[in-house]
């Protein structure tokens, strides 16, 4: 017998269903527009751009590469995993120190450490270029690896010390008493229990160092040393502009993100409710 | 309350480009002092140059230049910072608060310009480039005038541009229209193309200032030329001519009477306007001479129909100069604070030698040359050659009506061309808001 209380529930789930699929459209029709516009011609996207195309123009692709997305992508791909791997590094060192290692002043390193994050890169900015050009940093890959890799490491730092503040200190004592030194159990034993904070901050500062556009702006110049965010800006012009390559070009700079994205989106969750709380 | 990013980021380097500018000209305005071109320059040392020729196809042109100006001079080395026109702003303004502007910096005629020659950053070259010296007289007057101050030239002009009526040449001959000589002839042959069903002439105002472009012609055929030129300085201006009045009325009539999307326009992008000219579905386009070669591309259908071009042509009884253009090269300025600057200046002219104007004319740069007779039909095509031909014949250029002013009242100009646009205020409501904006920065 169907029952009144079964008869809500259903409704309930039909609705629930209903508003994930809207929410679904929501996120995923601007990407299917954004390909389906990447392989029409300039005309037939000012003049039917919500059709699907009339031919399939994949030749904006190479286009798109031809005009320097490929060195854009090398050079995105390149700043983003030495920043990666240099921030992840440092703030678990820090991490490390700050939560089982005794040392003078901790709380004060820590403070210094965590006001890195109440400073906006756009205040920064002038000295920063001023500093970078006297060390003749300045439009150097090294300019955007280091500016990175220092505004990511107070964020990064502060969730790898919250995931560590909650491992049992018994395991550290279990090392020590086992002779192992700080470094070999922080190697062989405290980062590899962290392993999930560790791939959750990695999936973020992927996803910062991919989309950042101000420094990538000022610290760089010319098709060789731009990333992605930046360079696509170079296929945008006043005079006129080839839109259905610029959308293949994005189409190229959003894949890596989405797939990566798709792959380990349990820790990109884990990653932000993991900093919440600490 | 939160700012955007961007926002923010201007905010930031405008108050700290005001503050360098402010520092270098010793608070005021202090334009620098004569550049000695006399003697000849070292060839030895390293040339910075910031660029507006980032991305493709521009990008090579200045490494080019730089290759074979070192293969003169093995000495000289480059620095290249090679922008595009959504950078170039930011950068220089963050150049010029870190007080690391290069030798050779890209500038638009106008208040940019006027704000470098004012915190003394940009070298005086009058004894090199100035009418009647041989490195000048290769340039249009009018090219070399739009850096001028104070009877002082201040900017390399490196190519050149301005604003004219683009028209299908197949739609006008089928209909029997010829170009308009008046104004008053323009909006009636938007009658003829609206009962063929063309859309007459094609218009996106969403950016802005395509609204300001159509102004500000029409603004110097209305407005005397001396109480123009007063009106754009706020400590002169006095915007009381009733030619503003006029000209805003007939910038009413014609998005009214001749475009498709009329009152709604302000939702329109400029680039779809472009299109429709470029697919045949308009019979008129108001554009640059940079647009010419992009609306008639190669696929496109008014490539085959042919680009005739026009100047916007004044109201009969027109009381300003109906002979001048609204038109506006972009140059170069040599860093009054550079080391090198005669190494500088002769680079400048090596890029402005006659072969290498004509290789900046020419496919895939297509940018016109200020040198004379550097754009021709061997390099450039037909609209181009007779759009830059009537630039060098103007009685006068004027300068875009959002560069030639400082940013609060051309934003004033901005909010006002909208209005028009939308028909939310009228003439007289619009010239009280320029107005105030102009006596507020006094």
């Amino acid at each position: 017998m169907v029952t009144r209380t079964s008869v809500l529930m259903s409704l309930g789930r039909v609705f629930v269903r209903a508003f994930l699929l809207a929410l679904a459209v929501v996120v995923i029709y601007p990407l299917l527009w954004m390909l389906f516009n990447g392989v029409k011609s300039n005309a037939e996207l000012f003049a039917n751009p919500f059709a699907l195309p009339s031919s399939w123009r994949w030749e904006n692709y190479a286009t798109a590469w031809n005009r320097g997305v490929g060195d854009y992508l090398t050079t995105s791909v390149l700043v983003t995993v030495t920043s990666t791997i240099a921030t992840v590094f440092i703030s678990a060192w820090a991490a490390y120190g700050l939560t089982k290692v005794r040392i003078p002043f901790s709380r004060t390193l820590l403070i210094v450490i965590l006001a890195g994050l109440m400073l906006a890169p756009t205040v920064a900015l002038i000295p920063l270029v001023k500093m970078f050009q006297a060390m003749g940093l300045y439009n150097s890959f090294w300019a955007l690896l280091i500016l990175y890799t220092a505004f990511r490491v107070p964020f990064t730092t502060f969730l790898i010390r919250a995931y560590m503040m909650d491992l049992p200190a018994e395991v550290d004592e279990a090392a020590a008493v086992d002779g192992a030194s700080k470094a070999r159990a922080f190697w062989q034993i405290i980062l590899p229990m962290c392993r999930p904070i560790i791939v959750s901050t990695v999936l973020l500062n992927i996803l910062f160092t991919w989309n950042e556009y101000l420094f990538a702006m000022i610290f760089t110049s010319g098709g060789a040393l731009q990333t992605l965010p930046v360079g696509l800006t170079n296929l945008m012009s006043k005079h006129g502009t080839d839109y259905p390559v610029v959308f293949a070009g994005m189409v190229i700079a959003a894949l890596p993100v989405i797939v990566l994205f798709f792959a380990g989106q349990r820790y990109f969750i884990r990653g932000l409710a993991d900093g919440v709380g600490k | 309350m939160m700012f955007p990013k961007s926002k923010q980021l201007m905010t930031a380097l405008v108050a700290g480009a005001a503050l360098a500018l402010a520092g270098c000209g010793g608070g005021g305005s202090q334009a620098a002092a004569p550049l000695d071109l006399t003697k000849e320059p070292a060839y030895s040392g390293k040339l910075s140059i910031l660029t507006k020729f980032g991305g493709d196809p521009l990008e090579p042109y200045f490494k080019d230049l730089a290759a074979e100006y070192q293969k003169m001079h093995p000495d000289v080395s480059f620095e290249l910072i090679q922008e595009t026109d959504q950078s170039i702003k930011d950068k220089t303004k963050t150049l010029t608060a870190s007080q690391a502007l290069p030798d050779i910096f890209f500038t638009w005629a106008g208040n940019w310009a006027n704000n470098f020659i004012d915190g003394g950053l940009a070298a005086d070259l009058t004894p090199a480039i100035a009418p009647g010296t041989e490195w000048g007289a290769k340039f249009g007057e009018s090219a070399l005038k739009a850096f001028e101050k104070d009877g002082k030239y201040f900017a390399v002009p490196l190519y050149n541009n301005g604003k004219f009526m683009g028209y299908n040449q197949r739609i006008f001959k089928e209909l029997g229209i010829t170009p308009p000589k008046t104004f008053e002839e323009l909006i009636s042959s938007c009658s003829v193309l609206k009962s063929a069903g063309y859309e007459p002439i094609a218009f996106g105002n969403k950016d802005g200032w395509p609204a300001l472009h159509y102004l500000q012609q029409l603004f110097a055929y209305e407005v005397p030329t001396d109480v123009l030129n007063a009106d754009f300085h706020p400590a002169t201006a006095e915007l009381n001519d009733a030619g503003y009045l006029k000209a805003m009325k007939q910038f009413s009539t014609l998005v009214n009477e001749c475009t498709g999307s009329g009152k709604d326009s302000n939702g329109v992008l400029y680039t779809t306007a472009q299109q429709a000219l470029a697919e045949g579905k308009a019979g008129m386009y108001y554009q640059e001479i940079l647009e010419f070669d992009t609306t008639a591309s190669k696929d496109s259908s008014l490539k085959k129909d042919g680009l005739g071009i026009f100047r916007l042509p004044a109201a009969a009884g027109a009381k300003g100069d109906t002979e001048a253009i609204e038109a506006s090269p972009e140059g170069y300025i040599i860093n009054a604070k550079s080391k090198n600057a005669a190494l500088a200046a002769d680079f400048m002219k090596f890029a402005t030698s006659t072969q290498n104007a004509a290789k900046l004319s020419a496919p895939p740069y297509g940018q016109p040359s200020s040198v004379k007779g550097a754009v021709s039909e061997q390099n450039s095509t037909a609209p181009v050659v007779e759009g830059i031909k009537q630039v060098n014949e103007a009685s006068d250029a004027i300068v875009w009506l959002d560069s030639v002013t400082v940013p609060t009242v051309a934003d004033a100009w901005l909010a006002g061309g909208e209005a028009l646009t939308a028909g939310g205020q009228s003439p007289e409501q619009v010239l009280a808001s320029v107005r105030s904006a102009s006596d507020a920065a006094k």
